[in-house]
């Protein structure tokens, strides 16, 4: 097992200098122009591109992450990473534990329930809430907000901004949560519900063991792996929205600092927050990879 | 037999009652085929034309409906979904702009799907070789960043002024990773079956395998895949959108405390993203310029995914034949749909809509300014002053939103020249004695004299010398030419294979006198201006005249050079530079030309400008150039040219296309300057050197645009003695502006010649610069006056509207 987390950290490392010198490369494709008479082709900016990305890495290593550009002076790269990252995680973290709890448990509900006509319309809805854009949602519950104000002159909760309390979580979180949720439900009932169907719960069942040892122990032990799946793609999806929610609710997290970095074309803010994002996203890539070696002996012998 | 037929019956009764009874199947196929539907019929059904804004010109209040009616209106009775900020109508542009989007929406799922299906089967074959960890390397990095992110940066690397492509592109790189990652996955189990061992145990080569035996199990899953691509596609495209990336767009976003400059494009293309992108602004106060393109992306994705999903629970439960994919009915049937869809695109193009504008152009209006513009001939100008004529023009213009295009906001250039005009007329004959019969030539008919800096007045007797340089206009040729003295001689030199400075070099290198041969089909005027005055006692004193190709022919013949020989290089070695070949004759010439008294004369120039509104294509400037004979002097003291109109000055066309683009109210997209060229009747053309000197379009940008103008596009009306109806175009015309032109053309029933040498096509249009040598004029009274503006109309209205020329 750690010689496998070794190696995946090996691979993180090298995908990380490959991001730093690919947005680099990006931004300064995006930056180059002016005068066409004197247009770098894209391997003179890949030139530069790699000079710049080392000197990076370097300055990186040493602790020094820059600065970036605003209106009102220069700031520290760092501080903005270290504030933009928690309020980032914090909202990502309560999506993915709500939409994990909700949705996985109400897979199994709709999978286990007895009535017919609850997985139909499960399996409906969820198509709804997979495919709705997360920011026809999240207009959505906007303007919902401002209507019911309008109406019954009475706030719900707050439009967009930054808050740690319930007014300005509740609706980006919903946003975040609400295809993963979706999409959870959706796995979760469809795997059990063919595990269930399985010969081998079919003996468990005739060995007389009872219905709650046979589904937790049995059905849900086989379902761990491809749910554990759906909670990945789940993260990379949040992950991916994180930009669109941020802009639609005025959140100042790494989403949003990454559009205002692209936007006004500073590297020094783009690369260090593109850094942060695939670090995310491969660090919970190889916790799922741990966690499905835990889960699935089967897996633990494959090198 | 028949027991089998009745099972294959019931079978499909099954297959059709389980397909029946699948919610998500039946909910997709609705969707998918009304946005079918909508893709092709679309513009035939959509309410109002979506190109024309300002569908409620004046606010008012409407007493019966008792609410206030100003842009963006609220969905009512009249536009069910509303209209945008600027007055377009939102059904309009929903219908027109779904192909638009689904198009670039399946393109890229297609792409996306093709190349992971090829990558995921060489990576799986070949499990564990080098390409396999490559691929694997390559997916590792690009699903490290979230795609929205990627997928911005790689689109503003390509340069999302691309458009289209540049999203193909961009998102098919990025995109095909899952497909890849699910065939190979495929691949690695198929090829552990038993069959593939037989299959190659009884001889199959790889390859065969792959396509008998891997493909066809993949297939099912992969149309599933297809389908939920289109799906994500769509999304990602909307969400782009939402953050002010979309097709034929800039960028919109405005972050105050960041300090990014902000350029808001209104999509002048009807695109779903771009709708959503440029009503986001006023998301608050009129949400439903967001909410229906919003609306519609959400339904086309659900659509997708529920066809997508649907047909996976189908294939699943009851597995499905693979055979009828790859048939040849099954072909057969593709192809009548592929063409079937064809023919209604391109009944149905958006081009139609730009058409119905380019009718708005109108000859009539045309024909007053023309009126006008003729009566003010005569009008001596005051010295120091802009003429009459071109200030006519500039007010013109103003009136429709044009600003001075001269630094600091001038409409005016003038420039001082001197003209120089005979006192007896010119002489050109080859001197007694070296042919029988001694020939002469007609001056006006057979040649004509330049001044235009370099000439000058004389009598002068010589030998023939020709000069040929290779390969054409060869910018090394006069340094190839060294010390060498053309002491005595008459040097004839070719238009367009000699460089214009060879003049000066030759001269200055004793020649006696200079003829240059006009090219094939140019009018034969004097060159008469200069911009500085003859000196008295000059040391050289070298007469230059034009030629025409008549004339040169008879003096290669009277000096037995055959012409063909003399342009064709001397060796096989095509391509590669020579020295300038001199062949000396034994032919004498004699020239004269005798000047009166220099005059000092003011040329009007004038340059109007109209800054465009997408600052992404703000670099690419339309030069919209024409040039004008000073029209004062119609009754004056130069004759003009005979059988030419007094009213062939093409000023008033741009004059209409400022009513037209005004009246309509369009936004156009890329800046265009009008350039007015003075002193027509002198073949002046001074001014090409200050159209190709870049610093005169450095100070057109606007204030926080990094882009440097520069001029894109070059329209050049010129002067010519026909009335016919035609477009010219260089040969080495950007080949986007060919397609444009020969489609508006085609359409106009006009002409539209490479190159030629007909002297009826009055319009020259280019993407560099070349000297003007004919001049102007369709007849305004001619009634392909109306044809050709239509047609050059819709060229412009292309040019200013779509971000998808681009000419680098």
């Amino acid at each position: 097992m750690l010689r496998f987390v070794s190696q995946r950290l090996f691979l993180i490392v090298i995908v990380l200098l490959t991001i730093n010198f690919a947005v680099h490369w990006g931004m300064l494709m995006n930056q180059r122009g002016g005068d066409p008479e004197n247009f770098p082709s894209a391997w003179e900016v890949a030139s530069e591109a790699l000079t710049q990305s080392r000197a990076f890495a370097g300055k990186a290593l040493r602790g020094d992450l820059g600065t970036y550009e605003t209106n009102f002076g220069e700031l520290q790269v760092r501080d903005m990473l270290r504030q933009s990252f928690f309020a980032s995680m914090g909202l990502l973290l309560l999506a993915a534990i709500i939409s994990g709890l909700v949705g996985i448990l109400l897979g199994i509900f709709v999978a286990l329930t007895r009535f017919r006509a609850i997985p139909f319309t499960v399996l409906a809805t969820t198509i709804v809430g997979i495919s709705v854009p997360s920011f026809f949602a999240a207009m959505l519950l906007q303007q919902f907000i401002i209507f019911y104000f309008r109406e019954y002159d009475r706030r719900l909760l707050s439009v967009a901004g930054f808050g740690w309390d319930y007014q300005h979580l509740v609706l980006p979180v919903l946003v975040l949560a609400a295809r993963p949720i979706a999409y959870l439900m959706r796995t979760t009932y469809i795997v059990l519900q063919r595990t269930m169907q399985e010969d081998y719960i079919r003996t468990a069942y005739s060995k007389g063991l009872g219905r709650r040892y046979v589904v937790n122990v049995h059905a849900l032990r086989n379902v761990a792996v491809p749910i554990l799946t759906a909670v990945g793609v789940s993260w990379r999806f949040s992950l991916g929205i994180l930009p669109v929610v941020e802009y639609m609710f005025a959140w100042h997290g790494l989403g949003l600092r990454m559009l205002q970095g692209i936007q006004s074309g500073q590297i020094s803010m783009v690369v260090p927050l593109a850094l942060v994002f695939g670090l995310t996203l491969l660090l919970g890539n190889l916790l799922l990879d741990v966690l499905y070696r835990l889960v699935d002996p089967r897996l633990r012998e494959v090198p | 037999m028949t027991e089998l037929a009745h099972a294959t019956g019931r079978d499909r009764y099954r297959a059709l009652r389980d397909a029946l009874s699948n919610f998500s199947l039946m909910l997709g196929v609705f969707v998918v085929g009304l946005i079918i539907l909508v893709v092709l019929f679309g513009p035939l059904i959509a309410p109002y034309n979506p190109y024309i804004v300002d569908r409620i010109e004046y606010p008012h209040y409407d007493f019966e409906e008792q609410v206030y009616i100003r842009v963006p209106v609220q969905p009512n009775a009249d536009f069910p979904f509303g209209t945008d900020q600027v007055g377009m109508d939102i059904l309009s542009l929903i219908l027109h702009g779904a192909r638009n989007t689904l198009i670039a929406g399946v393109l890229i799922a297609i792409a996306r799907v093709v190349l992971g299906l090829f990558i995921g089967l060489a990576a799986g074959w070949f499990e564990g070789g080098l390409f396999d960890r490559l691929v694997n390397g390559l997916m590792g990095v690009l699903t490290s960043l979230p795609m929205l992110i990627s997928g911005m940066i790689l689109i503003f690397a390509i340069g999302i002024a691309g458009g289209m492509i540049t999203f193909f592109l961009a998102l098919t790189f990025l995109g095909w990773t899952e497909v890849a990652q699910y065939i190979r996955g495929e691949v690695l189990v198929a090829r552990k079956m038993p069959y593939m061992e037989s299959a190659r145990s009884i001889g199959l080569r790889e390859i065969e395998i792959a396509i008998r035996h891997v493909i066809p199990n993949i297939l099912p899953q992969l149309f599933v895949i297809s389908f939920l691509e289109v799906g994500a596609v769509l999304m990602l495209l909307g969400e782009l959108a939402l953050l002010g990336v979309f097709i034929g767009g800039g960028s919109s976003l405005d972050f105050s405390d960041i300090g990014a400059a902000s350029v808001v494009a209104i999509p002048s293309q009807p695109e779903w993203g771009a709708m959503i992108a440029s009503g986001f602004r006023w998301l608050r106060s009129n949400p439903h310029i967001v909410f229906f393109p919003a609306e519609v992306v959400f339904v086309a994705v659900l659509g997708f995914n529920a066809l997508g999903e649907g047909l996976r629970s189908l294939f699943e439960k009851r597995g499905i034949k693979t055979s009828f994919i790859v048939s040849k009915r099954m072909l057969l049937i593709l192809a009548a749909v592929f063409l079937v869809m064809g023919l209604i695109f391109r009944s149905t193009q958006p081009v139609r809509w730009f058409q119905d504008l380019a009718q708005s152009f109108s000859a009539d209006e045309m024909a007053i300014d023309a009126e006008i513009l003729a009566s003010l001939e005569g009008l001596e100008p005051v010295p120091g002053r802009p003429a009459p004529y071109a200030s006519y023009v500039a007010q013109q213009l103003k009136e429709y939103g044009f600003k001075g295009g001269v630094r600091w906001s001038d409409f005016y250039l003038l420039r001082s020249e001197w003209l120089f005009e005979p006192a007896v007329t010119p002489e050109l004959f080859i001197a007694e004695g070296t042919v029988t019969p001694p020939q002469s030539f007609t001056y006006g008919q057979d040649f004509a004299y330049v001044m235009n800096s370099y000439g000058s007045a004389g009598v002068v007797e010589g030998n023939l010398a020709l000069l040929r340089v290779w390969p054409d206009l060869d910018p090394n040729a006069i340094a190839r030419l060294g010390a060498k003295s053309f002491e005595g001689q008459i040097v004839l030199l070719e238009e367009g294979n000699a460089p214009p400075e060879m003049a000066q070099a030759i001269i200055s290198r004793g020649a006696a006198g200079l003829l240059w041969v006009a090219q094939p089909g140019a009018q034969l005027r004097d060159d008469r201006l200069s911009p500085a005055g003859l000196e008295e006692g000059a040391t050289v004193s070298a007469p230059v005249f034009r030629i025409n190709q008549a004339t040169a022919e008879k003096l290669l013949l009277a000096a037995n050079i055959n012409p063909a020989a003399f342009r064709r290089a001397p060796n096989a070695s095509v391509g590669t530079s020579l020295a300038p070949a001199v062949l000396m004759t034994e032919i004498r010439l004699t020239m004269q030309l005798a000047l009166k008294e220099p005059v000092p004369i003011e040329i009007t120039n004038m340059i109007a400008y109209h800054k465009g509104t997408d600052g992404r294509i703000g670099d690419e400037i339309i030069v919209f150039a024409l040039s004008c004979d000073g029209l004062w002097r119609a009754d004056g003291d130069v004759a003009l040219p005979e059988n030419r109109s007094p009213q062939a000055c093409m000023a008033p066309l741009p004059i209409e296309f400022g009513r037209m683009f005004s009246k309509v109210v369009m936004d156009l997209k890329r800046p265009i300057l009008v350039v007015l060229l003075g002193g027509g009747e002198f073949s002046y053309n001074v001014m090409t050197d200050w159209l190709s000197s870049r610093d005169n379009f450095s100070h057109l940008s606007a204030p926080g645009m990094s882009l440097q103008p520069r001029p894109a596009f070059l329209f050049q009306l010129a002067e010519t003695q026909g009335t016919g109806a035609g477009m010219q175009i260089s040969a080495n015309i950007d080949p986007d502006l060919r397609i444009v032109l020969e489609r508006a053309t085609d359409w106009g029933k006009i002409n539209l010649v490479e190159q030629s040498t007909d002297p009826d096509m009055p319009i020259w249009i280019s993407t560099d610069f070349i000297p003007f040598q004919t001049a102007i004029g369709f007849d305004l009274q001619a009634p392909d006056a109306k044809q050709v503006g239509e047609s050059l109309s819709l060229v412009m209205t292309r040019l200013l509207r779509e971000a998808i020329l681009t000419s680098n």
